[in-house]
């Protein structure tokens, strides 16, 4: 009897089996977290291709949120955690802006969490990991692209847009993809010439600094050969272009022409010449301070630390003028200018809500307008962006005049996404022919790999 | 005694030198074409094997299913019902549990997980603007290492449920067999205390297996998935990467792409493992034996300064090193070469890594010969003195093999490790001079594969890191099987034991 | 004649014992220097006034203070002492539980024969021939879907490191095994005549002996975290105060930190080398047991 019920109960149990096998089938239902993909319920969707075409026929959400204006009052009691990266050298200023913001919001509590961070590796640490990234960080603005990519870039909403457009007409640029600002920018950077003034005073051609003479020098002038951003100045000022003449043209890449061939020629020529070295950045200082070099091209991040190594003895120029090869007249170097802005990340909407999206949007504003761009001048000599403070600063801070003198002879950083790949791979190239590790015959060859991989 | 003493000793020191090198030489080279040749045979018996396996299996199943009663039958489609049958509640429920865990899964997550691991996400995080509003939302789409992920984890549960099945079926059929025999079944108590005193490896294996699967085992399956995919900065996990194929291994060893600086590498990796083995490995003996000579005096005391630097973090040690040797270090300074940067040659920056690693690995090597001299029995040394022999010939017939012999598998694994000894080359050069004729991607004249691997890793270029982990795989193992068969053939020839 | 000519012999005899003793002496001396030179100039140069002494053109410092100490625990920015408070209690748990393990591992590779035992110990040796951190970009995937890795708190991303570190302990397990190989049988037949079960004689019998192994193993698996920063990087983030002092020391001689914090980075060297060094030292007697008893037999 027992076996038998035993029996019953299986059989049972085995045709209520077969009967769920059979009515879910697994394509039906699935409660997606990561895998299958969203429905679209019907917005534009900003395709981040360089030239997307947008949807003609946007429906509007069904819910709309409210249009934010910008809050001016003291908050309203509402408590917020927010992350901000920023340079090591910058913390300080930081946490005086931050500290500032905070007595402006007052009614509203505030848990800062400021970490250090260097200023290249940023990016990659925010697209590796969006969700970790800080709520507000600085970069610089040849990464833009690829962390639109990414989508880490929250774009920036219309009540800021009038501050964006105080900002002179390059860093209004910068900001800009696909017809939309993604960031605040706030200053505004070139690559010039510092030099200790008293070893060495006639900098306006580099053939001439390179054939002065100087006692107890190791070098007359030291660059960094071994970062791109410094050796694609000989590129720039042979006429090769990257992108197109304005840096917005993906498909423009032509690096293996005469042009290209003219500077790698220069650049082998510098090799030979025993007074200048390639300096790496952790030794510029110390090099500097000792005497034992007596100028470097870099750029305005050093301020402060060469203004310490040299003292008295500071001086900064723009940037000299070199000679090619069979040429009768000197060509002024042309140099990568840059703007740094203010990106506000963006995190799962499930982790985060528009509320605190707002505030960091408002954060990252306060950071990059003008009262914050002159405390930035005062204390690290930062050329700021907003056009007012810009023309002022242009004739009163020998820093900020040599940027601006620069930038006659300077092209901005294009903000493609293919741009990220620019820099390690022309990196190697241009400091072997330096080294003289290719001979012409390769330099086409390595040029083109180079083409390629910025053709994606 | 003393004839037997002498016996040995002279057997000992009469050992003909049957092994010169180029008769060995020859032999390896033999057994390694052996090897090569014997590769596709050995690789169609593995499949011949397999196939008679699975067959086997099948009709073994077979077997079972046609021979067992109504509840080993039964199991085959629910699980547990051979336990029920047999009045084993709780393994009966435990079964029945894990059919139905896994069903629910599949259906809610682990279908989607399969389809997700074959296309690698397919709508990814997009922008919502909503017009007017000037606020954007985003979407969260795909993340293709996600899908990755869970598709991988969704395989490995198929694969452990269907094991689990498999065995409440032979674990039914057992139980039906014992009680047709007559034999008691073991209940749930008795195999729990079996744990515990017969099957007690298992529970210690457990515990530490389970660790290494999670952490070493998965994770390692991934990135070998990974570098089929390819996945790098252009085509981060959110905003998609796609499988494709062998185009990596293509890349890296085929004539175009990178095999200009992958086997260069590869070259000195190789090179830059025997130097460091076996400098190391010959100046450590040579200081252990001078330190350990009979009349020295304090020896714990000397021994104790080149212990130090085994002491500090290794990390400590090279990041210092690196300072001391830099262009405007202390080094250059005092001999008055400021500004010559010792690493920004290859050659120069080779060998002063090599140098700096003698530094790291020389006390290694002369404490385990000085622990290894103090154990050898005097009177070994004893016979051989009553023998007549000198010093240098104890030296050289006593001692010297002596130490061979025992360090061998030391030397081996060393030899390996070195292979991936990442530490001493990242610190002091990053990878050596850049800029060198053929290197790219983050190579230099100094990198090793692994150097190489991690430069790639924070360049999130993680396909090709993945695919170089799998071939510095290759390279190791291909370099272990060549030693190891070389050892096995010389430990059958010492007697020392 | 004869004595005369012994003598002479046995005065050359020792006069070339002498010249070879006190060559001995000068090369174990000099390589000593060489040895600890660098080590005695980290120390020196821990001590340097606050002007610091980054490629100050001279081999030492100009001026000498405790300027660098105090900045260890002091500095915002660069929190050593939650650097060197989170390496400890990671190396502490991770001791304990990669110690176990580890010797776990090894005594059963070592006592039981079982169907898959030569199976196991080749998957072992595969798996180390992996370069260690080819996996980390999927460990940091792993552990940011279960919320252990990314924007959390630093304690989660400790634990996290320590499951990392004490995970895969039971793969080294050749040195044990090999102590474990020279532990006679008979004591484990003795006992089990005696009516043990098998994990009675694991805790009760063997354990006990196996001092010194387990110190070894200890020891090794408490000195590794200290040095390791390629998976704590990874995997600990930006967030300063969670750091390990192998991070934060690295992060210190960056090309940017360097010329500031090079001093500071002497300093936290020498706080981290002390205690490891007295340690060492302590436990050096079982150091050189383990490696050759286990290491050679292998």
């Amino acid at each position: 009897m027992k076996r038998k019920i035993l029996k019953a109960l299986t059989i049972t149990l085995a045709a209520l089996m077969l009967v769920v096998f059979v009515a879910c089938s697994p394509e039906v239902i699935y409660v997606a977290d990561f895998t299958g993909g969203q429905t679209n319920n019907g917005g534009t969707v900003v395709n981040p291709t360089p030239n997307p075409t947008p949807n003609p026929n946007p429906t509007p959400n069904p819910n709309p949120t409210p249009t934010p204006t910008v809050d001016d009052g003291t908050g309203d009691g509402t408590t917020y955690n927010l992350t901000v990266w920023c340079a090591e050298e910058d913390e300080d200023m930081i946490r005086q802006m931050l500290d500032d913001y905070e007595k402006k919001y007052k009614d509203n509590r505030y848990n800062w969490t400021v970490n250090t961070i260097g200023e290249d590796v940023v990016s990659a640490s925010v697209t590796r990991d969006v969700e970790a990234a800080a709520d507000v960080f600085s970069f610089a603005n040849d990464q833009l692209g690829l962390l639109i990519k990414n989508a880490a870039l929250t774009q920036v909403p219309t009540q800021y847009t009038a501050q964006i457009d105080q900002q002179i007409d390059v860093a209004k640029i910068a900001a800009t993809y696909s017809g939309s600002y993604y960031a605040f920018p706030y200053s505004y950077e070139n690559c010039f010439l510092y030099y200790n003034k008293s070893l060495i005073s006639d900098v306006s051609s580099l053939e001439r600094i390179m054939t002065t003479q100087i006692k107890n020098v190791d070098y007359n002038i030291g660059i960094d050969m071994s970062d791109s951003y410094y050796t694609t100045m000989f590129l720039y000022t042979a006429g090769v272009t990257i992108f197109g003449d304005q840096g917005n043209d993906p498909s423009d890449v032509n690096l293996d022409n005469e042009n290209a061939y003219k500077a790698c020629n220069y650049i082998k020529s510098l090799a030979g010449q025993k007074k200048l070295g390639s300096v790496s950045k952790a030794d510029q200082y110390a090099s500097l301070k000792n005497g034992k070099v007596a100028a470097m091209i870099s750029g305005p991040h050093m301020i402060s630390q060469f203004k310490d190594a040299l003292g008295s003895n500071f001086a900064v120029a723009t940037l000299p003028t070199i000679r090619f090869a069979g040429e009768s007249k000197d060509t002024p170097l042309v140099s990568f200018s840059g703007v740094k802005m203010y990106g506000v990340s963006r995190k799962s909407t499930a982790a985060r809500n528009q509320k605190t999206t707002d505030e960091a949007l408002k954060l990252a504003a306060y950071l990059s307008n003008a009262d914050n761009q002159t405390i930035r001048l005062q204390e690290r000599e930062f050329c700021p962006t907003d056009s007012d403070l810009f023309d002022a600063a242009s004739t009163s801070v020998d820093t900020v005049e040599v940027v601006v003198s620069q930038s006659e002879y300077s092209k901005l950083k294009p903000g493609l996404i293919q741009m990220s790949n620019y820099w390690d791979n022309m990196k190697g190239f241009l400091l072997g022919v330096y080294k003289l590790s290719y001979p012409e015959g390769e330099w086409s060859k390595e040029l083109k790999k180079v083409e390629n991989k910025l053709k994606g | 005694m003393a004839e037997k003493d002498l016996k040995k000793e002279s057997s000992v020191s009469s050992i003909p030198k049957k092994n010169t090198f180029g008769q060995k030489l020859k032999r390896k080279l033999k057994r390694f074409g052996s090897f090569l040749v014997n590769l596709p045979k050995n690789f169609i018996k593995l499949c011949v094997k397999i196939g008679t396996g699975i067959r086997d299996g099948i009709k073994n199943y077979i077997t079972i299913f046609r021979e067992g009663d109504f509840g080993v039958k039964m199991s085959f489609l629910v699980m547990g019902s051979g336990a029920f049958a047999r009045k084993q509640i709780a393994k009966g429920i435990t079964y029945l549990a894990i059919e139905l865990l896994f069903l629910f899964y599949m259906i809610f997550n682990g279908a989607g997980a399969i389809k997700g691991f074959f296309t690698l996400g397919t709508d990814f995080t997009y922008d919502i603007h909503y017009m007017g509003s000037g606020a954007t939302a985003a979407v969260e789409g795909d993340n293709s290492m996600l899908c990755l992920l869970f598709g991988v984890v969704a395989i490995i549960v198929i694969v452990a449920f269907i094991v689990l099945y498999f065995s409440n079926i032979r674990s039914a059929y057992e139980s039906y067999e014992n009680s047709v025999v007559g034999r008691k079944l073991p209940t749930f108590k008795d195999d729990l205390k079996d744990l515990f005193d017969n099957k007690f490896y298992v529970v210690l294996l457990a515990v530490a297996l389970i660790g290494v699967i999670a952490f070493t085992v998965l994770p390692l399956i991934f990135m070998i998935l990974i570098a089929f995919t390819n996945f790098d900065q252009d085509h981060s996990a959110t905003s998609g990467f796609n499988w494709v194929g062998l185009d990596n291994f293509k890349s890296l060893v085929g004539s175009t792409g990178l095999s200009t600086t992958f086997f260069p590498v590869l070259g000195w990796t190789l090179l830059w493992a025997l130097c460091a083995t076996f400098l190391n490995y010959f100046l450590g003996v040579a200081l252990a034996l001078l330190i350990n000579k009979k009349d020295i005096k304090g020896q714990k005391v000397w021994r104790t300064f080149f212990v130090l630097t085994i002491a500090i973090p290794q990390f400590v040690s090279l990041l210092l090193m690196r300072q001391l040797l830099g262009p405007f270090g202390p080094i250059m300074e005092v001999f008055g070469k400021t500004g010559l940067d010792l690493f920004d040659n290859t050659t120069t920056a080779r060998i002063i890594i090599i140098m700096v690693n003698l530094w790291i690995g020389i006390p290694y090597s002369m404490l385990i010969t000085s622990g290894i001299l103090m154990n050898i029995p005097a009177d070994l040394y004893e016979s051989a003195r009553i023998d007549g022999a000198g010093k240098l010939t104890m030296f050289r017939k006593i001692t010297l093999p002596y130490i061979l012999f025992v360090t061998g598998p030391y030397l081996i694994t060393q030899f390996i490790g070195n292979i991936n000894n990442f530490n001493i080359i990242y610190l002091l050069t990053g990878g050596g001079p850049f800029g060198e004729a053929g290197y790219s991607d983050g190579a230099g004249g100094t990198s090793l594969l692994v150097t190489w691997l991690y430069t790639m890793t924070g360049n999130s270029n993680y396909k090709l890191a993945s695919t170089l982990g799998i071939l510095t795989f290759v390279v190791c193992s291909i370099v272990s099987l060549i030693t190891y068969r070389n050892s096995s053939a010389s430990k059958n020839e010492e007697d020392f034991q | 004649m004869s004595q005369i000519a012994t003598t002479k012999k046995t005065s050359s005899i020792k006069r070339r014992k002498l010249i070879g003793q006190t060559s001995a002496y000068v090369i174990l001396g000099v390589l000593s220097f060489i040895w600890i030179m660098a080590l005695i100039w980290m120390i020196i140069q821990s001590f340097a006034g606050p002007e610091g002494s980054y490629q100050n053109g001279h081999l030492f410092p100009t001026s000498y203070s405790l300027h660098w100490y105090n900045e260890l625990f002091t500095n915002t920015s660069y929190p050593y002492w939650r650097w060197f408070l989170n390496t400890l209690v990671i190396a502490l748990i991770c001791m304990v539980l990669s110690t176990f393990f580890t010797i776990s591992m090894a005594y059963v590779m070592s006592r039981f024969r079982f169907k898959s035992r030569k199976r196991l110990q080749s998957i072992g040796m595969i798996l180390g021939m992996f370069p260690g951190f080819m996996s980390m970009a999927a460990i940091y995937y792993i552990f940011k879907s279960v919320g252990m890795a990314g924007n959390v708190e630093v304690w989660k991303k400790l634990v996290a490191l320590i499951l990392v570190y004490s995970g895969s302990a039971g793969l080294g397990y050749y040195v044990s095994k090999g102590f474990f190989d020279t532990v006679s049988r008979s004591l484990d037949e003795a006992a089990r005549i005696d009516g043990a079960t098998n994990s009675q004689v694991f805790f009760k019998v063997i354990l006990p002996l196996s001092k010194p192994i387990i110190v070894y193993t200890a020891l090794m698996s408490f000195l590794s975290p200290w040095g390791d920063f390629i998976f704590s990087s990874y995997l600990l983030g930006t967030q300063t105060e969670g750091w390990t002092v192998a991070v934060g020391l690295y992060t210190l001689v960056n090309d940017h930190n360097i010329t500031n914090y090079y001093n500071m980075f002497m300093a936290g060297a020498v706080l981290i080398a002390v205690p490891i060094t007295i340690l060492f030292l302590c436990l050096q007697r079982y150091f050189v047991e383990g490696i050759t008893g286990g290491a050679v037999k292998g």
